[in-house]
């Protein structure tokens, strides 16, 4: 009788051990596949978190640029026509999933701003880098304008 | 009483090894951060216009046009080729060339933090750019730590000094890139 219950503990505890260890996790999937699957998800899914960036620029006709050197705001600073700014940003993926961040803009900036990659890839306990560009056209009034640059990331 | 303690034993066993890996599956630690690393300008509409091929002078962009000194006196009419804001009042400036790289042979660009135009020797916090034999423009001095590099101590300005050196003719045109 202690000979079966001891068993019984014992093969108990394998078969949890078994279950919960990753032997029965599936294979991976192609890599190609995965990212058109990813891209099809963020059109349908909610974003799980947002990193929101202050932009702001001051457009001046002509002079030198004055650049700002901020860790956490796009201050693109004081920027005569024509003349291009970029800012890299690295975004850290603490999280035990990959995760892929879509950049947006928005506000009286927005439409000068470009993003090097529509859609950045980052896996887990991983880092990847977004690059921001700003370039004034000729004959645009000067002053300031400003918006936010944000990041809505998704789960893979 | 024997059987309820080995009913007991199984329960507190089966829940010990069940907790950690239903306490991994559902949680999502750690975060998602974002922070600038670095801002990258490119300066190529800075326009000085004519003057004389002189190897002894020191020419400089003012509000009103060109003005020039000698190597070592101060240039106090010069406008700044950029302003640096840093964010923690201190950093630097990395240099490097754009596209355009037209320079003619001998002449020089000296990028500084101040207003004194100098040999590498005497302020070793500057970037010189000279024109090679195929009057393209290299880098020919690299900073005081060979690292494209000029140091602030606080939130300054870049100064552009042009000597045309050995040259006696021929166009600037001259992409700088600054990254801090």
């Amino acid at each position: 009788m202690k000979t079966k219950g001891s068993v019984l503990i014992l093969v108990s505890i394998i078969t949890f051990i078994f279950l919960f260890s990753g032997c029965f996790q599936p294979e991976p999937e192609n890599r190609a596949n995965r990212t058109d699957q990813i891209v099809n998800q963020t059109e349908k899914a909610e974003p799980i978190d947002e990193l929101i960036f202050l932009a702001k620029v001051e457009v001046t006709s002509s002079g030198p640029p004055y650049i700002v050197s901020s860790k956490t705001v796009l201050d693109f600073g004081k920027l005569p026509y024509n003349m291009v700014e970029r800012k890299e940003i690295l975004i850290i993926n603490n999280r035990d999933f990959t995760v892929i961040a879509v950049p947006s803009a928005n506000g009286s900036i927005s439409k000068w701003i470009t993003f090097d990659e529509d859609r950045i890839i980052i896996e887990p306990k991983s880092k990847n880098t977004s690059i921001v560009s700003i370039k004034i056209p000729p004959d645009t009034k000067t002053g300031n304008y400003s918006g936010y640059v944000i990041y809505s990331i998704y789960k893979s | 009483m024997e059987l309820s303690k080995k009913v007991l034993v199984i329960i507190s066993l089966l829940l010990i090894l069940l907790i950690p890996p239903l306490a991994s599956a559902i949680s999502a630690t750690g975060t998602i951060t974002g922070r600038i690393v670095s801002t990258t300008i490119s300066v190529s509409n800075i326009s000085l216009g004519d003057f004389e091929a002189n190897p002894d002078l020191y020419y400089y962009k003012t509000s009103t046009g060109i003005g020039n000194v000698n190597l070592n006196y101060l240039a106090s009419d010069i406008t700044p080729f950029a302003t640096i804001d840093f964010a923690m009042d201190s950093g630097y400036i990395q240099i490097s060339l754009g596209e355009n790289r037209i320079l003619p042979s001998g002449a020089k660009i000296i990028l500084d933090d101040d207003k004194i135009p100098n040999s590498e020797t005497s302020d070793p916090n500057q970037i010189q750019i000279t024109g090679d034999s195929s009057s393209q423009a290299t880098i020919s001095y690299l900073g005081q730590n060979g690292d494209h590099r000029i140091s602030y101590d606080a939130d300054g300005y870049l100064y552009v000094f042009v000597n045309t050196g050995s040259a006696t003719s021929g166009d600037i045109n001259v992409d700088i890139i600054l990254t801090s």
